[in-house]
């Protein structure tokens, strides 16, 4: 072993880091080597040193601990609660657009509010009706009469493609919504793991304060 | 040890209070001196301490590391440390009265251990921080590199490296000021 390879141990073999495979032949370098003798020698006066200084004392204040979990819990409480509400306010708001299928237009001069279940796809299409007898023209009438079979067809596959997307969406927002319900569902449950923990943390409070009145 | 230490807290996550409190009466020493080592201030150390088991009792519910509650009790109080570091300014440690006389200590004796103890605590506390966290912790807390590696999450030949560094730095820094080794008799 040489002086570098003998140096880098020596750190290792002061706090009984090193395997004893490599302890016996750095022993033997430092019997042969004054100059590692001396820097084994000075790691160990630090070492020395680093034991010379004293420990704090220092005691946990338990009570205090208790309070201030305590209060630390009732802050995560009031937390939870309020993201609790404002989910649930989310998930109603939710419900109430996509539930009932609310539409809500906006135009200059007036703002329209529709909701209610979409066209059945399998509802039959209206034939185009005749013209009846009556003396007075009938605008929608003439206008249903002018339209041809091939054109209804179009009309009515176009209905049956509008329906059907609405349908995905639908049950896209439906499983959104239950998500939404299982969230706030849980959050309730920790609500209510969060109020017994405090529970059982003022009743631990209560023994130790009775416990210190004993004594 | 650390079979204890599991048992206590698997009695507390139970509802066993009093294996909370064993486990503070058992690590508030050892979290008292690391904290006081590491952050390099008398003063606030029963503040840090008392913050670490807060933080212990609040994390208890969620502690899985079975046989290896050491690494996990000392990261919580490193977090702390750091963050009572990132607050305020360290200033290396006052321990005048912690060497107290004995009653038949010469004045000057006692002056020189004084002194002696505020110039190793002023290198221990100017040492860069990754040099003086595994310093405290290989030297005073007696973990060995590989739970050090676990606690923070660096290689251990790597912080081999630093302790070794760390004790060169010392020496160097002490040995001028009359700290050096006895010289080898011819």
């Amino acid at each position: 072993m040489n002086c570098p390879q003998a140096r880098e141990r020596l750190a290792a073999r002061l706090y009984e880091d090193l395997a004893p495979e490599d302890a016996v032949p750095l022993d033997r370098h430092l019997a042969e080597c004054p100059a590692c003798r001396r820097e084994a020698e000075a790691l160990r006066r630090v070492h020395e040193l680093l034991d010379s200084l004293p420990a704090p004392a220092a005691r946990v204040d338990l009570p205090a601990l208790y309070r201030q979990a305590a209060l630390r819990h009732e802050r995560q409480a009031r937390r939870w609660r309020r993201g609790a509400i404002a989910l649930l306010g989310a998930a109603a708001v939710l419900l109430l657009i996509f539930g009932l299928r609310l539409e809500i237009r906006v135009e200059p001069h007036q703002a329209t509010f529709r909701w209610g279940m979409p066209a059945d796809p399998d509802w039959p299409v209206p034939r185009p009706v005749r013209p009846s007898p009556d003396p007075l023209p009938s605008v929608a009438n003439d206008a249903l009469a002018a339209v041809t079979p091939e054109q209804m067809l179009v009309c009515r596959e176009l209905i049956h493609a509008l329906a059907a997307d609405v349908d995905r969406r639908d049950g896209r927002l439906r499983e959104e919504v239950a998500r939404l319900q299982e969230l706030y569902r849980r959050t309730g449950g920790r609500l209510a793991e969060t109020e017994r923990q405090l529970a059982a943390i003022h009743a631990a409070q209560m023994i130790l304060i009775q416990k210190g009145g004993e004594r | 040890m650390g079979c204890d230490d599991a048992q206590l807290i698997r009695r507390w996550q139970q509802g066993d209070a009093s294996a909370f409190e064993a486990v503070v009466r058992r690590w508030q020493e050892p979290v008292a001196r690391f904290l006081a080592r590491y952050v390099g201030r008398q003063a606030p150390v029963g503040d840090l301490c008392q913050e670490v088991f807060l933080r212990v009792y609040h994390a208890g519910p969620r502690y899985r590391e079975a046989g290896a509650f050491a690494p996990w009790l000392y990261r919580i109080a490193l977090n702390v440390a750091r963050d009572a570091h990132r607050r305020g300014r360290r200033a290396p440690v006052p321990l005048p009265e912690d060497v107290a006389a004995d009653g038949v200590m010469a004045a000057d004796s006692l002056c020189q251990q004084r002194e002696t103890v505020r110039i190793v605590a002023d290198a221990v506390a100017d040492l860069p921080e990754p040099l003086r966290l595994v310093l405290v912790l290989h030297h005073y807390e007696r973990l060995n590199f590989e739970e050090i590696a676990r606690l923070t999450r660096t290689p251990a030949s790597t912080l081999k490296s630093r302790f070794a560094a760390a004790l060169q730095r010392l020496r160097v820094r002490l040995e001028p000021l009359g700290f050096g080794p006895e010289e080898e008799s011819s």
